[in-house]
């Protein structure tokens, strides 16, 4: 049985708040997932998608039927805490902080202008940032709602060099992102927590996840996805 | 002694009425101490603006209370009932009174909240807003105490609930 809702099939609950993972494959030539928060903020309200979709490109937008998505089943048994995720979604909807995309978010900060009211996010050392999966642990962080044992996490899992490698490689042809490329490159990083690790998290109950419990479903996820996508 | 970017520093803001306070120096020092460590995770404000002894005086008296404005809407919907907008506001303002270290102030609010007039959203989301700074807030134990007992008398599982903050 699948673990996630196929596209175009079963929408995302309409009846009431809502919150659920979501998950595509971006870039199909190197199986390249991404991960983003599905949330509904009232019954009645569209659909709507969290997510870091690049380097300084923070979205919160319709729902996108192409996406696969799961309900958040940790959170649809304690409706008391769902809703405090999703208004501090609702906050960054709001204010739309410009999020560097990074491999460590060790010394990142969300923090309110206390004249404007706008969140915004600040990167203390140079060269962090987030990922889409690290954009979504750490909505999760900072409400300190533990969602998964990072310290868990292997370092350097097959693939990952090549992938930082490609992320960077990406950021140095950004128009006026060489600097931060530079840092992110010459950086410290932390263990990678890949989108299809975020996902299974998501779906599973008894926060906080560890590696050794995410990893199965996870590669059930990736299994389910690449299917998909052979067959189309 | 050299200088600290001020957005590295993260400590309570001296004032010259209180005289249990630290000084200066030896914040600033602690500081200095702290932002040459290893950094750690810091996901929401607890940054203060830097201050010298001689800006003290220049700046305009610490107010005395600190009253939510989300809380009469909050009351007025009653211990069962919630809305986003109004938890977003409680993260707006805690988050500002984080920012500008008013973590006494912060405290002593806190303690006031008559908690059985609340929804549990709204007491879930205001410890959540505040954790980051747990350490900070005065008092801030006895408020999750306090909630979750309210919690408990309502036959909702507090310790559960409250993951993460316990």
């Amino acid at each position: 049985m699948p673990h996630l809702n196929a596209p175009g099939g079963i929408q995302p609950p309409a009846e009431d708040e809502f919150l659920g993972v979501a998950l595509i494959t971006s870039v199909p030539s190197r199986r390249q997932r991404h991960v983003a928060f599905v949330y509904r903020r009232a019954a009645g309200d569209p659909a709507r998608l969290s997510h870091l979709q690049g380097d300084c490109i923070f979205r919160d937008e319709k729902w996108q039927s192409d996406f696969y998505w799961q309900t958040v089943f940790e959170l649809a048994t304690d409706p008391i805490n769902r809703s405090s995720v999703i208004a501090f979604l609702d906050r960054l909807r709001q204010s739309e902080p410009r999020v560097p995309y990074g491999f460590r978010h060790q010394g990142c900060t969300f923090e309110i202008d206390s004249i404007t009211n706008v969140v915004k996010f600040n990167a203390r050392d140079p060269g962090v940032g987030l990922t889409c999966a690290t954009y979504v642990t750490c909505v999760f962080e900072s409400i300190s709602l533990p969602f998964l044992d990072a310290t868990t996490w292997p370092r350097d899992r097959d693939g990952d060099v090549e992938w930082r490698d490609s992320m960077v490689a990406n950021l140095e042809r950004s128009p006026g992102r060489a600097a931060h490329a530079a840092q992110v490159r010459a950086g410290t990083y932390d263990a990678r927590i890949r989108p299809e690790d975020v996902a299974s998290a998501a779906i599973q109950e008894n926060w906080p996840i560890s590696f050794d419990r995410a990893q199965p479903i996870a590669a059930e996820i990736v299994a389910e996805l690449d299917a998909l996508l052979t067959a189309s | 002694m050299s200088a600290v970017p001020w957005d590295f520093l993260s400590f309570e803001r001296t004032s010259r009425s209180n005289h249990e306070d630290r000084g200066w120096h030896e914040l600033l020092r602690d500081a200095e101490a702290k932002a040459a460590g290893p950094t750690r995770t810091m996901w929401r404000p607890v940054r203060v603006r830097a201050q010298t002894e001689a800006s003290c005086s220049a700046l305009s008296p610490e107010p005395q209370s600190l009253e939510f404005q989300w809380q009469p809407h909050a009351i007025e919907l009653g211990p069962d009932r919630h809305d986003l907008d109004n938890l977003s506001a409680i993260f707006v303002e805690i988050d500002k009174a984080l920012y500008d270290s008013q973590f006494r102030l912060l405290g002593r609010a806190l303690a006031t909240i008559s908690v059985e007039l609340l929804s549990p959203q709204v007491l879930v989301t205001i410890l959540r807003a505040t954790a980051v700074a747990k350490d900070r807030v005065p008092d801030w134990s006895e408020t999750v105490r306090k909630v979750r007992e309210e919690l408990d008398r309502r036959g909702l599982d507090g310790k559960k609930i409250l993951r993460g903050i316990l």
